[in-house]
Parts: structure tokens; sequence; C-alpha cells
């Protein structure tokens, strides 16, 4: 008989004692009749994981129930180290994971469905676990600042840091004389007025003597003459003496306690305290200072726990020296951003802006902006 | 399964592994297959077959320290435990009758089971295409067409795979007997 023949005989006994043990099968070749009588005996064969389980069982019990005085670890190692002494690796045994392709690691055999979805559910885990990063709200934030030189307003003139609300400082009196008032030096400087200064004294005997001031920065440098006199520092008038034509109690055509045409206690024709024309506006001849240091802003505890954004909008001086002063907050952001941003600032340095070639003090304003991503 | 070379290489490992439990191991690598095979000769449902022979083996651990040495291969006081499980699950099973079957002087049973244990260790010393097999054949219960499916073969190829395995195991077998 062919060998082809004798294997396909042999396929169709084994099929036979598989479903039936005890069936005789006859009218076989001899050859085939002895390897049935093998695939018989195969029949019982153990299956391939039951020796090695069995024998982790066993050294189980054996570790439970031993008398040595050696701990567990040590016992483990004398079970790599003897008992367990290296053999011959089966085939299902060299492959990693055998359940990974299928096949039967213990003395179950793996069902191919249970393994495929099994297979399936931990994809998607992973899946799952390596996009989160992308999908999942992020919880660093990233501070974006923005330099914005607003455009500088028709008025040449700024107010200071403690000025009054108004684009510039100024003031100024009168008595409602006709005569401009006379030119004479400044008054003293000072943020707190007492005395509104006079150049026609209407109070020789004061009760209280108090040294006439005018609202403006101690710290703000004005080109003074030296003049004897108290008077206005613009006045073409050099006498006789008056305090000019406006109204109140000081020296000028505005009214205020201040000096010059403007309302208030400061100085010249604006408004409120403080001295017209100490600080440039950016155009006209005068660049725009240019951060050239933006060290990032810190995020308040409580806007970060709130995930609070926006913008803080600060009014600052850019001084000659690269530095900001008089940082103001122009625009609130609140939840300790406007301070955050402001502390920020205030380490910034800047190219000074120049106007003729040299260092001027220029006013601007910046955006902070915060933003979380 | 390793055949100890002489009664005293035996004795002394009995020995060991009454001092030291863990020693026991090297004593079941040694005895598994006869005593598998033995009750295996018995009990036809391989699960069952499996579980008597880990209840003969705990049981053996557990009693190792009351064993004597009287000159007596170690499988033969295996197997006198092993046909007291049986006789139990017999007895269980209310079928008491066919214990006196199973009884160690039946003649030709130690020879059956010895050949049987040679066997099933054949087996393990197969080409992993073969065994893997025989193995999904007789222990999975597999037809042709699932394995030739699992493997990526056709099912002439695990045909012939299959009659070359029996006849490497036929080879072999005689080898040892004759």
């Amino acid at each position: 008989m062919s060998s082809p023949a004798l294997i396909e005989q042999l396929d169709s006994g084994i099929d036979l004692l598989c479903t039936d043990p005890d069936v005789a099968i006859s009218h076989v070749d001899a050859t085939v009749a002895e390897l049935l009588g093998l695939a018989a005996e195969l029949r019982n064969l153990p299956h391939p994981d039951f020796r090695s389980q069995l024998k982790a069982n066993l050294i189980k019990s054996a570790l439970a129930t031993s008398s040595m005085s050696e701990s567990p670890v040590m016992a483990s190692a004398v079970i790599g180290a003897r008992s367990f002494a290296p053999r011959r690796l089966r085939p299902e045994e060299e492959q990693i994971l055998p359940t990974l392709l299928g096949q039967s690691s213990g003395i179950y055999a793996a069902r191919r469905f249970n393994f495929a979805l099994s297979v399936t559910a931990h994809a998607l885990a992973l899946i799952l676990i390596v996009t989160s990063g992308f999908w999942m709200e992020p919880h660093h934030e990233q501070r974006v600042q923005t330099l914005t030189l607003i455009e500088p307003p028709v008025s040449d003139y700024l107010a200071l840091d403690d000025a009054s609300k108004s684009a510039a400082g100024g003031g100024g009196s009168g008595d409602h004389d006709r005569l401009q008032a006379s030119r004479g030096h400044l008054p003293e400087r000072s943020l707190d007025q007492f005395a509104s200064p006079e150049v026609v004294i209407h109070n020789g005997d004061p009760k209280i003597p108090v040294e006439a001031t005018v609202v403006v920065p101690p710290q703000v440098s004005i080109p003074d003459n030296r003049l004897p006199n108290l008077g206005d520092l613009r006045s073409r008038v050099a006498g006789p003496p008056s305090n000019g034509t406006g109204y109140g109690s000081s020296i000028g055509s505005g009214a205020g306690s201040g000096l010059g045409g403007g309302f208030g206690g400061g100085v010249g024709i604006g408004i409120g305290g403080g001295y017209s024309g100490g600080v440039f506006r950016v155009g006209g001849g005068v660049s725009a200072p240019r951060a050239i240091y933006k060290p990032d802003p810190e995020y308040s505890p409580e806007a970060r726990q709130a995930k609070y954004q926006g913008t803080v909008v600060l009014s600052l001086i850019v001084a000659p020296d690269g530095r900001a002063h008089g940082l103001r907050v122009v625009r609130s952001l609140g939840m300790g951003l406007d301070e955050k941003a402001i502390e920020a600032v205030r380490e910034w340095r800047f190219e000074p802006a120049r106007k003729d070639g040299k260092p001027v003090a220029v006013a601007v304003d910046v955006e902070v902006n915060f933003r979380l991503f | 399964m390793r055949i100890l070379e002489c009664e005293t290489d035996e004795r002394l490992l009995i020995e060991a592994a009454q001092r030291d439990p863990l020693r026991f191991a090297e004593l079941y690598e040694s005895n598994f297959e006869r005593v598998y095979a033995f009750v295996a000769y018995r009990v036809r449902d391989r699960e069952e077959a499996q579980d008597l022979t880990a209840e003969i083996f705990h049981q053996a651990l557990a009693s190792l320290q009351r064993f004597e040495w009287h000159g007596k291969p170690f499988v033969a006081w295996l197997l006198g435990i092993a046909t007291k499980v049986l006789a139990d699950r017999w007895e269980r099973l209310g079928k008491q009758q066919q214990v006196q079957a199973y009884e160690l002087e039946e003649a030709g049973i130690e020879a059956l089971v010895e050949q049987r244990a040679m066997l099933f260790q054949l087996v393990d010393g197969l080409p992993p295409d073969q065994r893997q097999v025989i193995i999904r054949r007789f222990v999975d219960q597999r037809s042709v067409r699932e394995i030739a499916q699992e493997l990526g073969r056709s099912e002439g190829a695990v045909k012939q795979l299959q009659f070359r395995a029996l006849q490497t195991l036929r080879s072999q077998m005689r080898s040892k007997y004759v």
C-alpha cells in the first residue's frame, strides 16, 4: 500500500478512536494497526502543562510544610538551585506567552474567541492610555506676554503716578486779576499740599505758617528759573506781581491750588496734580521702547485653580535706563493676576525710547495675557 | 523520566527529601510518568487521571517522613499510594468490585504501565511540529482540519506530520524494548 493511502487509513482510524475508544478497527494495514495501537495509548497523554503545574504545587506544599529554618527567600533560592534544575524547555515553553498566538498555556485549551476578546480589550485600553495625553485637559499653563504699544493720545501731557486720573497734570488759579501771573520760580514740590503758592500774599500773618507747595512728585525734574520771587514759570510777564487771571487762591490762569493754566494742584495746563511735559508719548519723533528682557509672570494659585484667563493692561513709563516705572493697572483682571503682572513687568527691561537719538522717558501701555493651555 | 542509576542513588535521594521536602521535586520528576500511566490505565478520563495523580503525589509528599527503605523501588511505594487512592475513588463511586482488578501483582500490568510511561516520555522528545500535532490531536481532541487552520498548513501536511510522529514513536519504542 502506498504511503498516502497509509496516511489516510491512519487518520481515519484515529478519527474512529477519538469518537469511540472501544471501537475495534479491522481491515487495516499491519503498519497502520501498530500505529493505531500507539494512538490508542496516546489518548491518555497528560496535558503538556500538567506536569509542571503539579510540580509547582508540590513545591508550594513542600515550602508550607518544610521544617527548614531557611526563609522563604532562601527556600526559593534552593528551589532554583537544585530542585528546579535546568531542564530542556518544551516547544510551548520556548515561546514567550504562547497564548498570544491563541495556543493553550495551561491545562485548559485556550478559546480563540476569548483570546481575541482579551487582545482587543487590552489594545483599546492601551490606545486610550496613549491618546489620553492628547484629549485630556492640560494642567500646565503657558503664559504669553504681548507688548502692545498703544497710539499716543492727542494730548502731549501725561499724568504721573501720583497724579489724578486725568491725562496730564496741571493747575493754577489766580485772583481773577486783569494782569497775567508774573514770572517767578517754582514753589516747593510735594505730594501733599497744605498751602497754595501766591505771588501776592493775602494773608501775611497766618496762624500756622506752612510752606506753599504745588502737587508735583519731588522726583520729577522740572526746569526752574532762578528768579527770587515765586511766580509762573512760563509767564512772559515779569511784573508787576500778580496771581493771575484765574480763579482760586494760587498762581495762574486756571482754577485750583496749583500753578499755571490748568485745573488742580499741579503745574501747567493739565488737570490735577503733576507736571505737564515731563514724559513723552510714542510718535512725533519719539521711537517706541522695545522689551528686551521679559520674564514670565506667575499664575496666582487661585486663578490657576479657577482656570481663569484674560488680559491685564498696565500703564507704565519706560525710563531712559530701560526700567519700568509708575506701573498702574489700566484694565484689571483680578484674582491676583494684576499683582502678578505688575511683579513681572517691573522686572522687564526695555531698550528705551529715543528722541533725537537720545533716550527719553516714554509712557506706554502694556498688555499681559494670561492663558491656560 | 530520569532513571535512577542504582538503588543507592534513590535511597540517598529519598533520605535527602525526608530531610528537605523541597528535594521531593527530584523524586517527582523521576516517577511522574509511571504514576500517571498507572492511573491512566485504570481511569480513562484524562482530567480525572490528572486529578488522581496530583492527589497521589500530594499524599506521598505528606507521608514521606513515614517512608522506610526496604529495598523496593520508590515507585512501588508511590503505586501503593495510587492503589489506595484509586480504591477510595471507586469506593466513593460505589464500584468496590473493580478494585480487585487493579492489584499490582496482576500479570502484565507493570510492563504495560512501563511501556505507556515510556511512550508519554517519548512524546516530549518529538520534533516540535510533530509534537504539536500529537498534542492537538490527542490531548485537545482537535480534528485535522482544525489543526491545519491553526498551524496554517494543509490538511495533508498535518496528516503526514501525524503519521511521521507515530512512526517515530514506534521506532523509538522498539529501540527501547528490543
